[in-house]
């Protein structure tokens, strides 16, 4: 799960890409992605995988997480492109293009732009509600990540697992579980409270964005709608 | 269990579309019949959900090649409205990473939240008269049947049966020929076809060579060793092989070109190897015969294939399907129950 590490990429480092509006970028994602499933023939992925290679390398992603992002929808999809390699290459190679450009443009998006601001330019479409729900995921993924990993270690060291009980190790874990369940949720039940005592009535405020439209963003929405255009062509 | 992993641009847009337009409809449903104040008091044990829901989706567990979705519990914990809700947020986040298509956010969405809507309902009624571990226990049972039957169904009828089967990274075992000279048969330029190499070969013989017709006999020490890899290499050279093509006959075309391979039941030793130019009238021909059946041919090819290298618990082919789908509800189900067991040990309300 590389949610922590892509948090990391997004927040503390700084490219070409981070600097541009959130806006600007989830348009120009939508559109690349509009161009990827459009496409019918291997050149507009091409041009669409090396403007996002470009994208990525200038944003400092580190490699080893670029391919084991793109292992994922590679290895998914591993079969279905072996039945069409078969039967006809050029057709399992798109869809192998297909694959990679789409999780590359996502990964390029998630990886320049921190999630909450994500949320924040979606809550101007999205219920509120939906949008809060988001952002107290996204806060507990990190807390129970961290509970899960020390709790895994307790259980190994106090003797709650064996190789040969699989019964009596799955109600431990789940005891285990449903216990960090409980200290979670009430470390974000407490969190909610300190919210609505500060005035939260189903709509947190996020923070606006401050960048002005430049000719960076253009040029980006540009690119985008080219890709698209000429993917739809 | 019943998240579906297919990438972006496999499946056509009138299968991912109406789902998303479906899921939209569904949250307009929920939105416009709920208390707010009521939702919001559910956001933070949401949430928590939502977080051990990504967590458990994220990793395979490692005694089956499935990951749990605890999306029954989810329902159980917060209620189906807000299990929809966090199933949506799960599945989306997944997607941003690439794990399943962004296009499929709306299916996988529809497809867990059945299981989630079936369990709980289930629960509900089946807990009056059982104690809670047994009931949670059936409830995910009858979930995951649903959605499972759902996911798989839906991928067998779009992509394949062998997408929908569970699978490891496997390495194919090939036939290492690096030491072997390969024997290359010479075909006459009027066909324009090259064909690949030969192993076990051991002598050739034309026996007929007219303007349309090409037809020679090779004795081999291994004819069905050499069949079955001259299938496999004229797939990867790109020719279309036929439906009724088996180890023992082979019925293969590329181009204008049709290659007619069989071993000769009266030599054991001996293949024939039969080249015929067709016209356009008989290409289209078999154009539209062939068109029907190649799809279904490639997928059973693979099935088998899959089914023939799955092996778990000592179990082999259908079995092992079964066992792994029967393992991974089981573990899901007993999960579910344990969890939601101590849950309310812990906290009773």
């Amino acid at each position: 799960m590389h949610l922590a590490d892509i948090d990391y990429q997004a927040l503390s480092k700084d490219s070409y890409l981070h600097h541009r509006r959130v806006d600007a970028k989830l348009l120009s994602s939508a559109f690349m992605l509009i161009a990827v499933l459009a496409a019918q023939s291997i050149t507009p992925l091409v041009v669409i995988l090396c403007f996002l290679l470009s994208a990525l390398i200038s944003s400092k992603l580190p490699l080893k997480t670029l391919l084991h992002l793109s292992f994922y929808p590679l290895f998914f999809s591993s079969l279905f492109i072996a039945i069409l390699w078969s039967s006809n290459a050029s057709l399992g190679l798109l869809s192998i293009f297909k694959a990679l450009s789409s999780a590359w443009i996502m990964i390029s998006l998630v990886a320049t732009t921190p999630y909450v601001d994500i949320f924040a330019s979606l809550s101007k479409v999205l219920p509120s509600l939906l949008v809060d729900l988001f952002l107290f995921t996204y806060r507990s993924f990190f807390i129970l990540i961290e509970k899960v990993s020390d709790l895994i270690k307790v259980i190994r060291l106090r003797g709650g697992y064996h190789p040969t009980h699989p019964i009596r190790n799955i109600k431990n874990f789940s005891s285990a579980l449903a216990l960090l369940f409980i200290r979670s949720f009430e470390m974000n039940d407490r969190m909610y409270q300190i919210y609505s005592l500060r005035g939260y009535q189903g709509k947190l405020p996020l923070r606006e964005e401050r960048r002005p439209w430049s000719i960076h963003e253009g040029i980006i929405l540009l690119i985008s709608i080219g890709c698209m255009l000429g993917a739809l062509i | 269990m019943s998240h579906i992993h297919i990438p972006d641009g496999i499946l056509a847009w009138w299968i991912w579309l109406p789902a998303l337009i479906l899921v939209v409809g569904l949250l307009t449903l929920i939105f416009k019949g709920w208390n707010q104040e009521e939702a919001r008091r559910l956001i933070p044990l949401a949430a928590m959900m939502s977080a051990l829901m990504l967590i458990t989706m994220s990793v395979p567990l490692f005694i089956v090649p499935v990951h749990l979705t605890l999306a029954v519990l989810a329902g159980l914990m917060v209620g189906p409205k807000m299990a929809f809700l966090s199933i949506l947020v799960v599945n989306t986040l997944l997607a941003s990473l690439g794990h399943g298509g962004f296009t499929l956010i709306g299916l996988n969405t529809l497809i867990i939240g059945a299981e989630m809507v079936v369990g709980v309902y289930i629960f509900r009624f089946i807990s009056k008269r059982l104690p809670t571990l047994p009931s949670a226990i059936v409830a995910t049972m009858m979930g995951i049947l649903l959605s499972l039957s759902m996911s798989v169904g839906l991928i067998a009828t779009t992509v394949g049966l062998a997408e929908a089967l569970p699978h490891e990274d496997h390495d194919h075992e090939e036939h290492d020929h690096s030491d072997e000279e390969g024997f290359i048969l010479e075909i006459p330029e009027r066909f324009a076809i090259t064909l690949p190499e030969f192993y076990h070969v051991q002598t050739v013989s034309v026996i007929d060579d007219h303007d349309e017709h090409y037809k020679v006999l090779l004795i081999s020490d291994d004819v069905e060793e050499s069949m079955h890899e001259l299938m496999e290499a004229l797939i990867e050279a790109g020719w279309d092989m036929s439906d009724n093509s088996d180890l023992h006959h082979g019925w293969y075309l590329k181009d204008n070109v049709e290659l007619h391979v069989k071993i000769d039941e009266s030599k054991t030793d001996t293949i024939e190897l039969e080249l015929t130019l067709l016209s356009d009238e008989q290409l289209s021909d078999h154009d539209h015969n062939h068109d029907h059946d190649e799809e279904h041919n490639h997928d059973h090819d693979d099935v088998d294939t899959i089914l023939s290298e799955l092996n778990y618990l000592g179990f082999s082919g259908w079995l092992a399907v079964i066992m792994i789908y029967l393992v991974g509800i089981l573990l899901e189900s007993s999960a579910t129950g344990f969890i939601y067991q101590s849950l309310k040990r812990i906290k009773k309300d």
